[in-house]
């Protein structure tokens, strides 16, 4: 890759743009030493993602997932958030660029600003919330969600009575930290950064222009997003479904697909790709949610090409009965007086019909951002036609300006796993990049050596929080601090007004050293975003960070029991006192610290296998590629062109000539793994030829294998071939001939059982095939017979092309598949058209078969080997289906390529880098932290019964060589499931130990109030 | 992290073990709940957040997973008299 | 998962110590069901309150109070 820019360069990386894509290189790169800056145009980062409800086929809530990512960016020493913020020039190259990034005036001292929400409550200002899709209200100052990153409020300047009209100042007067500053200007800095990173994401498709739909006239006419916001529990309705116009369940709800997609007269050409499986996803969690509804989905083509995306349609069909209706609507409108709507369509036969649902929800596409025009140029890239980033299949993060990377659905539609794909890929771009910068500009804490405290008696301080008035109002804090200041081990006990303020931090770390306090307890909010905060304050103090416990008496008590401040008193006392009794017991924790060897092993020598190694290799870290055959190249040496023309052979050439030619890649051909061993940054594997490779991570790139089709003469006569065999041909200089007729079958070996998965390249090579074919001789012939086209994304064009060069579509369905038989030396194929209603026969020169993909064979012993699972068609599981799509669930381990899933070529490259991201960031470090919060495992006790072993999701319990259990402490998550199935009790978890879960059972049952207590 | 709830609102209350008993008057239900910190200890903070008022006789007990739950959890939380126990997760 | 057979054990074992079991429940919830942990709490609450005290809860205090 190029590395020839001249001047120094910069260890910085600017992301622009803080959803789920951009997070996700943010914090790959963060964490493997480069200093991240992260500019957001709204008040807080999360992008789209957190607007969703639940997400497919898990049901896993979005939030879920996004927030601990969300909080982790907020609290990363080397992540700069730059809110409410946008870039207004970029000067300089690859390198070493200077970037103006201008902040908009918030209002409020992001540095002061406890997130405490007084100001919101006393606003007199309602607006209509974006974030709800305006089925809600928030006020003029407000928290973009509740969640939300970073936690300060903003003042909407627009909405804002004071900054409008010139009264009110609400906000100021009840603010008790003095964060409100109505003169705030915004300012302008700059930024001195290697690479840039653009992941700006989406607008949606406005639906109002397409008024026959009868969006913002009929009132239950919703948007998809709007819809996600109707099924979350924390949206307008709380989870319920209503429908808007009269809050009544609705029964039958029907969607309208490609609102806005698939449209180029009044919307978009493209496909947005995600629209089938979210209308999908949200009928199913719509029935979950109530069984009465009887979901419709009105679509042109059921695009399930993803990762089980076939299966989960199969279970919305079968097990929650939604009914799939293929028409388009030509029309909505309400019937009188009912609110319902009527939906007209013609279906298949061409017959027009009318329906009446209870609600409609319009599946809006994506589109690039509304400025993208404007952005493109401030960052010197280009657009392609659609104003999207341009790219290249064989590129497909790099714009047109070294140095500066897109991910996400700024480079066309696409879905959260992909976003996250490239988000990770973006990173290890850039790392290759600034491999040279690594660790330049990142900053560590300089911490004082840990007192020890072993064989102290504990002298525990605590520090009850006012919150300003968030707990103070409802909690009497003084009563607290009386009713714990006499409990055994408290040797201290203080309020405070705001514990999380820089002040309040000093006094704390202070009062530590003059009260010699060895235990900490804080009573004020929750752990989960707070915790690490003041962790962090005792350990600059000199404690071992383990020796804190957080008592949460805002969320779980003032906040949820306002008015009852008797009550929620005695419920903090009790809070603080089962705190106060497991913090007696806390011991001080080790984090313990692995070595990291600077290799990777990556098995499988296709493409996916090549470009992770060379991207891990431009990083400075040695790579193995083990191969089974003989030579490289994988099953990529069977194409020719991508759908987009280019030309896949001389990409695969220079990538092997820069494999074989890198002097960091050891390439291993005609050779397997035959034995590893080890974990995270430690691993040892021996292959067949007797080499031992050493090596700190694993990319799993085994691949895939052609469908050899057992169907449709196949084998059996001459004239009928594979896409990939046309394809060669085409290559070898073979034209089609005057009227010769080609007929192809699509699926064959796809969407079926046994093989119930979409192989998603077959709808891109039977297009890409037969435009060559036409392309080369007009006077050709060409049916595609076809149960749904999947040319999804921006791959819609070449289908439109297609049918724009004449070439015939004929769908079918799979209880009535087209039959064929010899005749003469020809083939004749029999079909049902359903437009016509009638059998249709074609005499075919050639019968094309669009055969489907299954995994390497030898898959099987490599998963055996790592340990890792495959799912039932034999691809390799993911740790997570959406945020984790590169990482086995034991850390150290990736998986890229077809060995994942089957994915056309732009996406292998994608999913390639990310590996080399994500391997990237543990190869980066000298050693990994292993946490202290892990299970302890006690041999003493211990009767090798191996439950732990079956149970722990991470495989750190093994036998070792004495027959008996033994712990892997560093790939131990701490989660406990071994502790509670041990029957020995030999497994402890640290700060979650029974005495101290006891001891916390025992302190709630004593401060108890009422009968029993003391 | 699952999505279902179940039970809260069909579950039967009435006694089928216990012979029903009088309690005085001044006497307030006493819950512990352990909680899973990723799925109900966030439901739990959200609650907050949004600021919606219930009952406070619950104290949370949090754990990392509900798979750390132990039997003597539970039973030491009843023989301390607890009236009621729930496991979120 | 692993809970859900703990509880429904521990249910079982409350039978026989004269406990009912419907003083113990597992439920499951997201992080975005806030709503829900409200209304669970309060709904939890409430049953136990027509339940009244548990029996050893009782005993315990009539002990205390003799002491």
């Amino acid at each position: 890759m190029s590395n020839n820019s001249p001047s120094k360069k910069i260890g910085a990386v600017l992301i622009v743009g803080g959803g789920i894509g951009g997070m996700q290189a943010a914090l790959d790169l963060a964490d493997s030493g480069f200093k991240v800056h992260m500019v957001h145009r709204d008040p807080s980062i999360g992008g789209t993602m957190v607007m969703l409800d639940k997400t497919f086929p898990t049901g896993d809530c979005a939030m879920c997932m996004i927030s601990p990512k969300m909080v982790e960016a907020g609290r990363h020493l080397n992540l700069d958030i730059h809110t409410l913020a946008e870039v207004v020039s970029v000067e300089g190259q690859e390198g070493d660029f200077r970037v103006r990034v201008r902040h908009a005036p918030r209002y409020v001292d992001g540095s002061k600003c406890t997130g405490c929400g007084d100001c919101e409550a006393k606003c007199p200002k309602k607006v209509a919330s974006e974030f709800d899709q305006g089925l809600g209200v928030r006020k003029a100052i407000y928290s973009f969600f509740p969640q939300a990153v970073p936690n300060s409020r903003a003042i909407d300047a627009a909405q804002c009575i004071y900054l409008t009209k010139g009264k009110c100042r609400s906000c100021e007067k009840v603010c008790k930290a003095g964060a409100i500053n109505y003169e705030d200007k915004g300012e302008e800095i700059e930024l001195n950064v290697g690479s840039i990173i653009l992941s700006p994401g989406l607008d949606r498709y406005d639906a109002t222009v397409r008024g026959e739909f009868g969006l913002g006239r009929w009132e239950n006419v919703v948007t998809s997003i709007q819809f996600e916001r109707i099924l979350s529990a924390s949206g307008p309705y709380k989870g319920e479904i209503k429908r808007p116009s009269d809050e009544r369940h609705p029964r039958k709800v029907a969607w309208i697909q490609c609102v806005g997609s698939r449209d180029p007269h009044n919307g978009n050409p493209w496909c947005s790709s995600v629209c089938c499986m979210y209308a999908t996803k949200q009928s199913i969690i719509a029935r979950e949610h109530d069984r009465q509804i009887e979901p419709t989905i009105f679509y042109m083509e059921m695009r399930a090409f993803g990762k089980d995306f076939d299966k989960y349609v199969e279970r919305a069909k079968h097990e929650y009965g939604v009914r799939y209706q293929r028409a388009m609507i030509s029309a909505v409108r309400e019937e009188p007086g009912t609110g319902n709507l009527i939906l007209r369509y013609a279906s298949e036969d061409g017959k027009l019909r009318e329906e009446t649902h209870d609600m409609v929800v319009l599946s809006v596409g994506l589109q690039p951002h509304k400025d993208a025009a404007a952005f493109a140029k401030t960052f010197g890239i280009d657009m392609n036609p659609y104003r999207f980033a341009k790219t290249s299949p064989l590129k497909p993060i790099e714009t047109t300006r070294p140095g500066i990377y897109v991910t996400g659905t700024y480079q066309g539609p696409k879905d959260i796993p992909e976003t996250v794909i490239q988000g990770s890929a973006v990173a290890g771009r850039a790392m290759a990049l600034l491999s040279e910068a690594r660790g330049t500009e990142t900053v560590t804490k300089q911490l004082p050596p840990e007192k020890d405290v072993k064989g102290e008696e504990p002298r525990i301080g605590v520090f009850v929080c006012h919150c300003g008035i968030n707990i103070s109002s409802t909690v009497e804090i003084n009563q607290v601090v009386s009713a714990v200041k006499d409990l055994p081990g408290v040797s201290y006990v203080t309020n405070t007004l705001y514990a999380c303020a820089q002040d309040n931090q000093d006094i704390i770390k202070q009062t530590i050293k003059e009260q010699n306090l060895n235990r900490v307890v804080i009573a004020s909010c929750t752990p989960r975003t707070h915790e690490k905060l003041f962790q962090e304050t005792i350990r600059e103090a000199g404690l071992n960070k383990y020796l804190f416990d957080l008592a949460d008496i805002r969320e779980q008590c003032s906040w949820c029991h306002k008015g009852q401040n008797e009550a929620a008193t005695k419920k903090a006392i009790q809070i603080v006192k089962m705190s106060i009794a497991k913090s007696r017991i806390q011991e001080p924790l080790k984090t313990g610290a692995v070595g990291v060897t600077p290799a990777c092993l990556v098995v499988g020598g296709g493409i996916a296998g090549m470009v992770a190694s060379l991207a891990l290799a431009d990083q400075g870290f040695q790579v193995s590629i083990v191969e089974r055959e003989s030579g490289l190249g994988g099953l990529l040496n069977n194409v020719y062109r991508t759908l987009e023309g280019d030309d896949v052979q001389k990409f695969l050439k220079t990538k092997i000539g820069e494999v074989i030619g890198h002097p960091k890649i050891n390439v291993y051909t005609g050779v397997e793994v035959k034995k590893t061993e080890g974990f995270v940054g430690n691993f040892k594997t021996t292959l067949t030829d007797g080499t031992t490779v050493e090596h700190g991570a694993v990319i799993i790139a085994t691949g895939g294998m052609e469908y050899e089709p057992g169907e449709y003469l196949y084998g059996q006569n001459d004239k009928v071939v594979t896409q990939r065999q046309l394809e060669k041909r085409m290559a070898e200089g073979d034209m089609p001939g005057n009227g010769e007729r080609f007929v192809m079958v699509q699926c064959v070996g796809s969407r079926e059982e046994p093989n119930q998965y979409c192989s998603r390249v077959c709808c891109q090579d039977a297009v890409k095939n037969a435009i060559a074919l036409k392309e080369r001789n007009p006077q050709a012939h060409v049916v595609i017979i076809y149960r749904d086209i999947r040319n999804y994304g921006l791959r819609e064009d070449y289908y439109t092309k297609a049918r724009g060069l004449g070439i015939l579509f004929v769908h079918y369905e799979v209880d009535r598949k087209p039959t064929v038989e010899p005749s003469g030396g020809k083939v004749k194929v029999k079909t049902w058209d359903y437009m016509l209603n009638r059998e249709l026969v074609i005499e075919a020169d050639w019968l094309v078969l669009s055969t489907g993909l299954r995994p390497h064979p030898a898959a099987d012993k490599v998963a055996e080997m790592y340990k890792v699972t495959r799912n039932p068609d034999g691809y390799f599981l993911e740790a997570h289906v959406k945020l984790r799509p590169v990482d086995f669930p034991s850390e150290g381990l990736f998986v890229t390529g077809l060995a994942h899933a089957p994915k056309n070529l732009d996406e292998t490259v994608s999913q390639a880098l990310a590996a080399a991201g994500r391997a990237g960031v543990i190869l980066s470090h000298e050693s990994l932290a292993v946490s202290g919060i892990i299970a302890k495992h006690k041999r003493e006790l211990c009767m090798s019964c191996l439950s732990c072993l079956r149970v722990c999701p991470f495989g750190s319990p093994y036998i070792s060589e004495d027959g008996k259990i033994s712990h892997n402490e560093v790939k131990c998550m701490g989660c406990g499931i071994c502790a509670g199935i041990c029957p020995a009790k030999a497994f402890q978890v640290n700060n979650f130990r029974d005495d101290q879960i006891v001891a916390m059972i025992d302190a709630e049952v004593d401060s108890e109030p009422g009968l029993i207590g003391a | 992290m699952m999505t279902e709830v179940t039970g809260a609102a069909s579950e039967q209350d009435v006694l089928t073990v216990e012979q029903p008993h009088e309690g005085p008057a001044d006497w307030q239900p006493n819950i512990i709940a352990f909680a899973c910190h990723y799925c109900a200890f966030a439901a739990a903070d959200l609650a907050g957040v949004m600021r919606l008022s219930y009952s406070p006789n619950v104290k949370i007990i949090r754990l990392p997973c509900t798979g750390k739950l132990d039997h003597i959890h539970v039973l030491r939380a009843f023989e301390r008299g607890v009236d009621g126990v729930f496991v979120a997760g | 998962m692993f809970a859900a057979r703990r509880i429904e054990y521990i249910k079982e074992l409350l039978t026989k110590l004269k406990i009912d079991p419907v003083r113990l429940e597992m439920y499951n919830l997201s992080a975005a069901m806030g709503p829900k942990w409200a209304e669970l709490c309060t709904n939890f609450t409430g049953k136990i309150r027509r339940l009244g005290p548990s029996p050893i809860g009782l005993a315990l205090a009539k002990r205390k109070i003799k002491e």
